[in-house]
Formats: C-alpha cells, sequence, structure tokens
C-alpha cells in the first residue's frame, strides 16, 4: 500500500509515473481521448501582466508543516491587499507521496496552481511537462538576484521551471559532553573543518566514549540515498559526466569515496540501523539524542526535533567533514507553476513576490530556513531561534557543489537514485567491494530513465 | 477457491432449487422459470457492473500493458514478450521470487499455527478470557502502515525496546533490521503478529461448531488429549484450515506496507519481494509495462497454485 | 467480550466427562488445575506482547518530540507530554479526516456488503449460464495486486468524472471478491426449503431474498461489515490517488502528509495513529458477538 513512509519528497508510487502511465493504460483500453483531454498543455500568455484589477483564484499546495501554511497564508492575504481579485487558497501535499499526487492532479486536469517542490523532483517534472517554463514572465536578469547553483539548478535546456525560496542543507551535529571527554578541538570556520582522517579517527575516539558508535548520517531511507553524494563530490569525484548522461563514477576517486563511506559502517563507526533502505528520521534523531553516538551528519530542518528532547548547552552545530574540497547535501524547495494553471501570469507574479527579497527574508528567518538570493545568503539572518548554528549552516550551503545540484535535478534522477540505494545499501552492510559497488551504479545510470 | 467451486459441482453437497422444483406446463411455472432465469443476474448485476469497471477491465489493460514499453506521455510501443524475457533473465527478479517464497513460507503456516494454538488455548473457561482474546485481535485493526512505523522503531538495533530488552534480561542483542539474514525474520514477526487474531477467531468460531458428543465419545473411548485433538478436532477444521491458507498466501503475495515502511526492501535486497519489485519496477525505474508483466506472472502463479492444490486435493479425495 | 455459549457447554460437557472417573485421582486434578493456570499464564503473556505495540504507539505519542526510547530500557518516558493531541487537533483537520474516513468507509462497507450478499446469494442458490466462469474471475480478482491496476483503475475513475469525489473511493472498493466468496459460502447453508416454502407462497425472487434470506444473514453480514470497514479505514494507496483536496482526504491520507521530508513531528504522527484506530476499535467492540458467530456459520467455518 503504501510510498507514506518516503521520509522524503520524492515519493515512490510517483504521480508522475501515474499520470505517465495513465496516457499508455487509457491507450491500452482505447479510452485515448479522454486522457488527451485531460493533459493538453495549457496555453501561456507570454507578457501578460498582473495589475490591481486582474481577478483570478489560485492554489498553492504546500508541504504539512503548520508554521509554513501560516506564512504562505500571510503572503496571500498581502498579495490580495495589492491585488483585491486575486485570492490565493493555501492547500497540503501529501508530501511522502508528492509525485504521485501530483500526477493524477494533473491527469484530472486541475492540479494546484502553484506548487512546491524540491531539487531531486523538478527534473522530472519539468520534463514531462507537468510544470511550464516562467521565463515569458520572468525579467530576463531575473535570475542574477539567486545564488547561481541554485539558479542553475532551477532550470532545464535553458527554460526556468520554478523559482527558487529557500534551502537546506547538512552540517555536522556534536554532543558537547562527548566532544569533551574525547577531548575534540570544534571548528570554528569552514576553512578549519574536520579532514577526513581527522573525523575518521576522531569518531574512532567517540566510538571509544560512548561505546556504542560514533556518528548518525541523515538518510531516511531509500529515497534519500543520494545524500551520501556530497562525499563523492568532496573528493573529487563525479556520479554524471557534465553531458549529464555519462556515468562517472566508476574512477579511482568515486570507489575511494565509496570505500572511505564503507569503512565507517565496518568499523561500527555508523550505528548498525543507519543503513540507506532502513534508516527512519527519529530514529536516526534519536540515537543522537540519547547519546549513542556524539556526532550527527544531517540537515538544518530538524533541529527544532533535537531541541525538543535536548538542552540547548548539550549540542551545537560543526562544518560538514571535508576533503579535496567541502561540499554538502543540497536541500531545499521550489516554486513551480502546474501546466493546467488557468492564470500561469499570476501564479508566477505571486511567486516572485513570495521569492522576493523581504518575503524570502522573512520566511527564513520565521520558519528557519536558508536563502537562496545572494544579498541573503551573505548577510546574518535574524532567526527565530538557534541563529548561531542557522549561519553555521547558511555557510555550509554555500559549498554545495553545482556539479552534483546538476546531477540531482536531472529528469531520471528518481531511477538513478534507486540505483544509487540499491549498490550503496549492499556495500555499506558489507555484501559488495567497493570496486564493484562503483560499476555496478554505473551501470546502473545508464539504464535509469526518467 | 477452485475447489470450493468443485465441491458445488458435487451432487451430493446439495440440490439446486429450481432442479427439484415440479415441472408444471403452466402459464404460472413458465413464468417462474423465466423468473428464476432472470432473477440471478439481476442479483449479480450491481457486482458484475463495478467488477467489469473496476477490477476486469483494469486488469486487461495490465495485460495489455504487459506486452509494451511505456513511455512518458505517449503511449506505449508494442514490444511483444520481450518484457516477460527481460524478467525471467533478470537477477533482481528471481531474488524477489525467492524471497518471496522465503516470506510466504513464514508468514503462512506460522500465523495459522498460532492462531490454532491460541483457539484451542482459549476454547475454554478462563479467567479474562474475553479481554485476552480482544487483545490478540486488536492488532488486526492497526493499519499496515501505523504498525510499520511503530514496528521499525521498536525492532531498531540500535535503540529499539526489544533489544533493550533482551539485553535486560541477559539476552544477546540481534540486529533485526539490519542485518540481512534478520530483517526477513523480523517483517514475518510483523506480519504474523497483525494476522493471529483473525486466525485465532476463525479457528475458535470453528472449534466451538464441533459437535462435543463427538469428544466425549471419544473420550469415554479412553482416547487421550492429543489423540482426540489430531484424530478429530484436526480433520474437523480442515476446511477452516484450507482457506485459511488460501487467503493468506494471498495476503502475503500482496504485502506491501510492512516491507516499504520496514525496509525499503533491504539491507541489500534482502527483503525485496515480488510486490516490492513491482512497485519499484512501475513507479521509480519507470517501466511500466514490466512492471506489469511481473504482475501478470504474480496473478498467474497464484492462480497456478490454486488451481493445482484443488487437483490434488480432488485426486486425493477420488483415492479414498 | 463474549464467552460463547458453545464453548461454556463444550467445557461443561469436558468436566462432566471428567468427574466420574475423578475420585481417585487428585493429583492428576492437580496436575490438570496446573496445567490449566499455566495455560493461561501464557496466554496472558501472549496478549501483553500483542498488545504492546499499541502500547509503545501511545508512548511514543506522549514522549517530548516522540522519542520514547534512549539506549536503555524505559517502558515509561522520563517526560510526558498530554498536549500532544491538542496539539494535532489544532494544527490539523482531524475532524475533517475522521468525517471523510467515515463516510468514505461507511458507504463502502454499506455497499459492498448489500452488492455482495445478492450475489452471493445468486451464486449459492442459482444455477445459471457461465455461473462458476463469473465467479471464479471475480475470486481471481482478490490475487490482483493494487499496484497492478491502480494506473489503469485511475484513468476509468477519472474518466467517469469521479476524481476527488467521496465516490471515486467508494465505488472502487466495493467490488470485493473475497467478501462475494464469504457470502457465498454462508448462504448455500441457507435450507432451500424455506426458500421454496417462500415461493410456493407465491413471494417474488426479490421478497424471497428480503424475508427469507436477509433476516438470517446476521452473522454474515457482522462479519463483511467488520472485515470491510477495517480494509476500508485503513486503505491508502486508492484514497491518496483518487482524493485531490485536504477536505476530501481521509485519516490514512492525512497522516500520510505527516511524515515527510519538512515535516516529521513524530509525536503527532503517532498521535494521529493512535486516534485513527478509535474507530475501528468501536466497530469491532459493537460486531464482536455477531462476527464470532457469522465466522461460525459461514464458510470461514
Amino acid at each position: 500500500m503504501s510510498a507514506l513512509s518516503s521520509p522524503d519528497g520524492d515519493g515512490r508510487l510517483s504521480r508522475r509515473a501515474v499520470l505517465r502511465y495513465a496516457a499508455a493504460a487509457a491507450g491500452a483500453m482505447a479510452l485515448g481521448p479522454a486522457m488527451a483531454a485531460c493533459t493538453s498543455p495549457s496555453t501561456s500568455s507570454p507578457g501578460a501582466t498582473v495589475g490591481p484589477d486582474t481577478k483570478a483564484d489560485l492554489v498553492l499546495t504546500t508541504w504539512n508543516i503548520p508554521a509554513d501554511l501560516v506564512a504562505y497564508r500571510r503572503f496571500a492575504a498581502q498579495y490580495k491587499q495589492k491585488h483585491p481579485g486575486v485570492t490565493i487558497k493555501v492547500q497540503v501535499t501529501p508530501n511522502g507521496d508528492f509525485n504521485q499526487y501530483l500526477s493524477t492532479q494533473l491527469a484530472g486536469g486541475n492540479a494546484p496552481d502553484i506548487i512546491r517542490n524540491t531539487w531531486q523532483q523538478i527534473g522530472r517534472w519539468a520534463q514531462n511537462g507537468g510544470f511550464i517554463p516562467l521565463d515569458d514572465y520572468l525579467a530576463p536578469d531575473y535570475g542574477k538576484g539567486f545564488g547561481e547553483t541554485f539558479w542553475a539548478a532551477a532550470q532545464l535546456d535553458g527554460k526556468v521551471h520554478g523559482i527558487p525560496q529557500h534551502t537546506d542543507t547538512f552540517a555536522t551535529y556534536y554532543r558537547t559532553d562527548v566532544m569533551q571527554r574525547v577531548g575534540a578541538s570544534i571548528p570554528s570556520s569552514l576553512d578549519a573543518a574536520w579532514s577526513w582522517d581527522d573525523f575518521l579517527s576522531l569518531a574512532r575516539e567517540v566510538k571509544k566514549a560512548t561505546g556504542k558508535a560514533a556518528v548518525a548520517y541523515g538518510f531516511e531511507g531509500v529515497n534519500t540515498a543520494y545524500r551520501w553524494l556530497p562525499f563523492l563530490y568532496m573528493h573529487g569525484g563525479q556520479l554524471v559526466k557534465d553531458d549529464g548522461r555519462t556515468p562517472a563514477i566508476d574512477t579511482p576517486e568515486g570507489v575511494e569515496a565509496i570505500a572511505w563511506f564503507q569503512q565507517l559502517y565496518t568499523e561500527g563507526l555508523i550505528p548498525k540501523s543507519n543503513t540507506i533502505k532502513g534508516s527512519t528520521t527519529a530514529a536516526v534523531e534519536n540515537t543522537f539524542t540519547s547519546g549513542q553516538v556524539g556526532l550527527m551528519i544531517f540537515g538544518d530542518w530538524i533541529m527544532g526535533e533535537v531541541a525538543k528532547v535536548l538542552a540547548q548547552d548539550k549540542w551545537d552545530i560543526t562544518y560538514m567533514p571535508k576533503d579535496r574540497s567541502a561540499a554538502s547535501d543540497l536541500g531545499g524547495n521550489l516554486l513551480s507553476v502546474s501546466k493546467t494553471s488557468k492564470n500561469p501570469a499570476v501564479a508566477a507574479d505571486f511567486i516572485r513576490f513570495v521569492c522576493d527579497q523581504a518575503n524570502m527574508k522573512y520566511f527564513c528567518e520565521t520558519d528557519l530556513f536558508l536563502p537562496v538570493r545572494t544579498t541573503l545568503m551573505d548577510e546574518k539572518l535574524d532567526y527565530a531561534s538557534n541563529a548561531d548554528q542557522m549561519s553555521r549552516f547558511a555557510e555550509q550551503a554555500k559549498t554545495v557543489p553545482a556539479a552534483m545540484a546538476k546531477v540531482e535535478t536531472l529528469p531520471n534522477f528518481a531511477a538513478i537514485n534507486q540505483v544509487l540505494a540499491d549498490q550503496l545499501d549492499l556495500c555499506f552492510i558489507g555484501q559488495q567491494t567497493p570496486k564493484a559497488t562503483a560499476a555496478a551504479i554505473a551501470d546502473g545510470i545508464k539504464n535509469a530513465r526518467s | 477457491m477452485t475447489s470450493a467451486i468443485s465441491r458445488e459441482r458435487d451432487p451430493s453437497i446439495r440440490v439446486e432449487p429450481h432442479a427439484r422444483r415440479p415441472h408444471r406446463a403452466s402459464a404460472g411455472a413458465r413464468r417462474s422459470r423465466r423468473v428464476a432465469r432472470v432473477a440471478p443476474w439481476a442479483f449479480i448485476s450491481p457486482s458484475l457492473v463495478l467488477f467489469a469497471l473496476f477490477a476486469f477491465a483494469p486488469l486487461g489493460a495490465a495485460v495489455v500493458l504487459s506486452f509494451q514499453d511505456v513511455q512518458v506521455f505517449g503511449g506505449g510501443t508494442w514490444v511483444g514478450l520481450q518484457n516477460y524475457e527481460t524478467m525471467l533473465t533478470s537477477g533482481l527478479f528471481w531474488t524477489s521470487v525467492w524471497n518471496t517464497v522465503v516470506f510466504t513460507l513464514g508468514t503462512v503456516p506460522t500465523s495459522a499455527a498460532l492462531g490454532l494454538l491460541l483457539a484451542v488455548m482459549l476454547n475454554r473457561r478462563l479467567p479474562g478470557r474475553g479481554i485476552i482474546r480482544s487483545l490478540y485481535f486488536l492488532p488486526m485493526v492497526v493499519s499496515g502502515v501505523a504498525v510499520s512505523l511503530v514496528m521499525v522503531w521498536m525492532f531498531n538495533s540500535d535503540n529499539g525496546i526489544v533489544d533493550a530488552f533482551l539485553q535486560a534480561v541477559g539476552l544477546p542483542r540481534v540486529d533485526w533490521l539490519s542485518s540481512p539474514s534478520w530483517a526477513m525474520v523480523t517483517v514475518i514477526l510483523a506480519v504474523v503478529w497483525g494476522r493471529i487474531g483473525f486466525r485465532m477467531v476463525t479457528y475458535l468460531a470453528a472449534l466451538q461448531g464441533i459437535n462435543p458428543a463427538l469428544l466425549e465419545a471419544a473420550q469415554i473411548d479412553g482416547a487421550g488429549a492429543w489423540a482426540r485433538f489430531s484424530r478429530i478436532t484436526w480433520p474437523l477444521l480442515n476446511p477452516t484450515t484450507y482457506l485459511l491458507i488460501v487467503l493468506n498466501i494471498v495476503f502475503s503475495l500482496q504485502a506491501f506496507d510492512v516491507i516499504y515502511v520496514m525496509t525499503g526492501g533491504g539491507p541489500g535486497f534482502s527483503t525485496t519481494v515480488l510486490i516490492q519489485y513491482i512497485f519499484r519496477s512501475a513507479f521509480t525505474d519507470g517501466k511500466m509495462g514490466y512492471a506489469s508483466a511481473v504482475g501478470v506472472f504474480l496473478v498467474a502463479a497464484l492462480l497456478a497454485l490454486t488451481v493445482l492444490r484443488s487437483r490434488l486435493s480432488r485426486r486425493t479425495e477420488d483415492l479414498t | 467480550m463474549t464467552a460463547s455459549s458453545a464453548s461454556m457447554r463444550l467445557a461443561r460437557s469436558q468436566d462432566r466427562a471428567r468427574s466420574p472417573r475423578a475420585g481417585g485421582l487428585r493429583p492428576r486434578i492437580v496436575r490438570r488445575a496446573i496445567g490449566r493456570w499455566l495455560v493461561w499464564a501464557l496466554l496472558v503473556v501472549g496478549a501483553l506482547i500483542m498488545f504492546f505495540p499499541v502500547y509503545w504507539v501511545f508512548v511514543t505519542a506522549i514522549s517530548p518530540g516522540g522519542l520514547a526510547q534512549g539506549a536503555g530500557l524505559a517502558l515509561w518516558p522520563s517526560r510526558v507530554d498530554l498536549g500532544v493531541f491538542a496539539r494535532v487537533f489544532e494544527s490539523q483537520p482531524i475532524g475533517t479526516w475522521m468525517l471523510n474516513s467515515t463516510i468514505t468507509s461507511v458507504a463502502s462497507v454499506v455497499l459492498s456488503v448489500g452488492i455482495s450478499l445478492l450475489a452471493g446469494y445468486a451464486f449459492a442458490k442459482y444455477r445459471f449460464r457461465g455461473r462458476d466462469a463469473i465467479f471464479a474471475l471475480m475470486l481471481l480478482t482478490i490475487m490482483v495486486p493494487i499496484q497492478v491496476i491502480v494506473v489503469p483503475e485511475f484513468v476509468i475513475v477519472s474518466r467517469l468524472g469521479l476524481v476527488n469525489s467521496y465516490w471515486s473511493v467508494i465505488l472502487p472498493s466495493a467490488a470485493q471478491g473475497i467478501c462475494i466468496f464469504i457470502a457465498r459460502q454462508f448462504l448455500i447453508a441457507v435450507p432451500d426449503e424455506l426458500i421454496e416454502a417462500a415461493r410456493v407462497d407465491g413471494a417474488s425472487e426479490l421478497t424471497t431474498f428480503l424475508r427469507v434470506v436477509l433476516p438470517m444473514s446476521g452473522p454474515l453480514i457482522a462479519v463483511l461489515t467488520i472485515l470491510t470497514f477495517v480494509w476500508r479505514w485503513n486503505d491508502f494507496i486508492w484514497p491518496l490517488v483518487a482524493l485531490q483536496t485536504p477536505d476530501k482526504f481521509t485519516m490514512s491520507v492525512g497522516l500520510n502528509s505527516l511524515n515527510g521530508a519538512y515535516a516529521h513531528p513524530w509525536d503527532q504522527i503517532m498521535a494521529v495513529t493512535l486516534l485513527s484506530m478509535i474507530p475501528v476499535i468501536i466497530v469491532f467492540l459493537v460486531f464482536q458477538r455477531q462476527f464470532v458467530q457469522g465466522i461460525a456459520e459461514s464458510g470461514l467455518k
């Protein structure tokens, strides 16, 4: 039954897939015309402007995070003050199954106008036409205000398919008590981040100190296998060549990166239960909050949950370990316009409003996200809580490799991610050598389709 | 299930109502024969309409898809038997078949046996019997997803309560979900937990339908408890057992949520069963035609199993 | 809970059978008593194990952050936060989800019980061309996993214009081969004489069904109701596909919207899980007496 558990937005029984096959199935049942009607592309009206007397009823769908719902409703109300004829209703996405949800809605011809989605999701939808290109509604230099990596990742074939709203990334959580016990010095800047060797020997000490394990990693099930990729790119490796097709992991760098990470498992530094396929958010957090590990490499968005359980003086945040270069996970969301939107111009205008300087700042500060506009990225934001920790995540976010971002936004990334999950899981539980794993991943990528 | 039909064909079971109706050539009788011909169709028509729309048609479409390569938005292209060929040569497919067999053998006999054991134990006056029975039944009402969410938490090999308990009583910890060899055991445990209740209630009902006089007579003849069970009770429970096993096999082959949530098919491929494989082929790997082929294989395998079972049982009946 | 009369009878008769010989065999009685208590103790321990996961849902719900378990063995959280139930009601439209689940489950149960009784009756008591083939086809659908047919099924539902209506969930899930099978097994046991008698009295086929067959089908209805209600209430994949807007979400789809990359308040998920079980438990408690009887009398025996 359920694709429920998929902890990432990148749901398994993807609606995109449902939609795609719906067309084929319809053909199989001689129901073709109906589906064709459902999926006919809406025509955009280039250059349409939104004035004070524009009338439109739009629907925005977002993850079920209460604070975010409040924020979006606030934006909608503010927008209505400027455009009294425009009403924007905020809805909830059953986010574990985002793709499945969305493709059904598109097939039904009444998908929400504005859809909050992730970097790992957008490629599929941009390619299959679920999200429309927004270039017609944006000034030619609109993208200049955004971090380069993010803006590039929002595009497919040179067309913008979503406007970045915020990002998230990984850094290292540490327990102050454990770090004291092992006498570790905490990196105070990105440059001083632990090297792989430092990190490995620290982890060994931490394991001795906790008597259990050393470091929890932010895997949350099959859909999050890609979160290993920063370690590949840190080591100078690549998953796919710049052409976006040719596998590039079966190289010395690739094999070494896999081997290094496998070592964390084989030495028992990463807890046994923390496998790619078997990990759940709560269990990973819990190994940290209950002191079974002293370190946890995970995203900023779980800070609230950690803070609920662990007093603020018991833990803190430092940078990801680094190797030849620093790198971290690409998290965060974009806002896109669905092809069934009847008012794409208004929808695009509202997205611009939400992602403008002031509103992005407000959204990030209130709901604890990282900004994607360069001016805000350089600014120290006035976060509602955990401001120091957020600033470290913000610094770390700049290390997300552009090449990695490009791979994760490929239209066939869901299938690539499945390959990563299968092969890395086998490797990390000790059933496959790093060499064979790299070869198998390369092989799988060749057959991955969108 | 097919045997249920064949049982029906057995003339000794019952006589069809209209067959015993006297055939008089009156107008009224002709009318009533006509009514009797139309009536069953009227009775099954609501079901027939819903089945045709929501079961037969989609299944037919799946069969058609299984001969196609399905592209994005573009409909399918006919590829003949290629999906089936790919399937038969895929290593992961055979791994899934094997895992499915293990999972089915692990869940079906165990839940039936435990259900029977509980039913026998509960089939007597005991303090708090009602409450005990309800507690065994309770898991049935918990959704598969909810079961899995809590089980994955309980069986966590680093911070799960199950290992904490084992350790507290001096037993070694077990890597329930993180070792390839134990993961299958763990998902089987979770599934059996959810199923015992219904098996128990079903057997309990069946036990209570057994005429006590039979057992009394056997006891007076000096039959011990085991003899009474094996010679009288067990044979009388045969139809129940058969039905439970057939249903359980079907449910086991379709068990999706528990594995999906608890292990995601891992570690490695150790808990990837066929239904899991179908799901990922279709919706993650984007190969709906191929997934349909595997689905058709699964349905065909189930069907073959049922038919085979009823053939075999009919033959044994003929021999005796 | 019911101590069914049949088992009481059985137990009494066992006592009776035992009593004449019991006179000179005290140790055997003692052994029996010990055995009986041993069985009881085993059953209780087993019952506690069975209950534990449900208890653990509760404990996880009331633990701050939902992190009930530390490294050691603790059966009760160090801090208790009962506010979680108020919080989920405040932040999520639990009431709407409950209502939607209730509407779709009840309607689907009524429909599938109704049509299964009719069809089961036809398969049990009539002989007509194609009967066995149709019956076999319907049974075949039991074996078809939803993942195999979800896409074609969605095409049909959207073609019928049902997407995002309650009907999109109610109608497809009403076609249950297993219900028709159970109904047929049960109704075979209805004596033909009664049906014949009604016909001789001039009752129409439908009246015969309504006046003779239906009144005898109480236990069957209980079995089908409990089974289908549990299934429909916990259904997930299909409602997720068919229902689009949050005002139509069922409990299981709503529960899923809480579980994702950016929203995983574990305590709230468990609180909603717990709340979602309550209606099913109520249905079971209401129907369980008939349920056991129904199983005993239907083909499940």
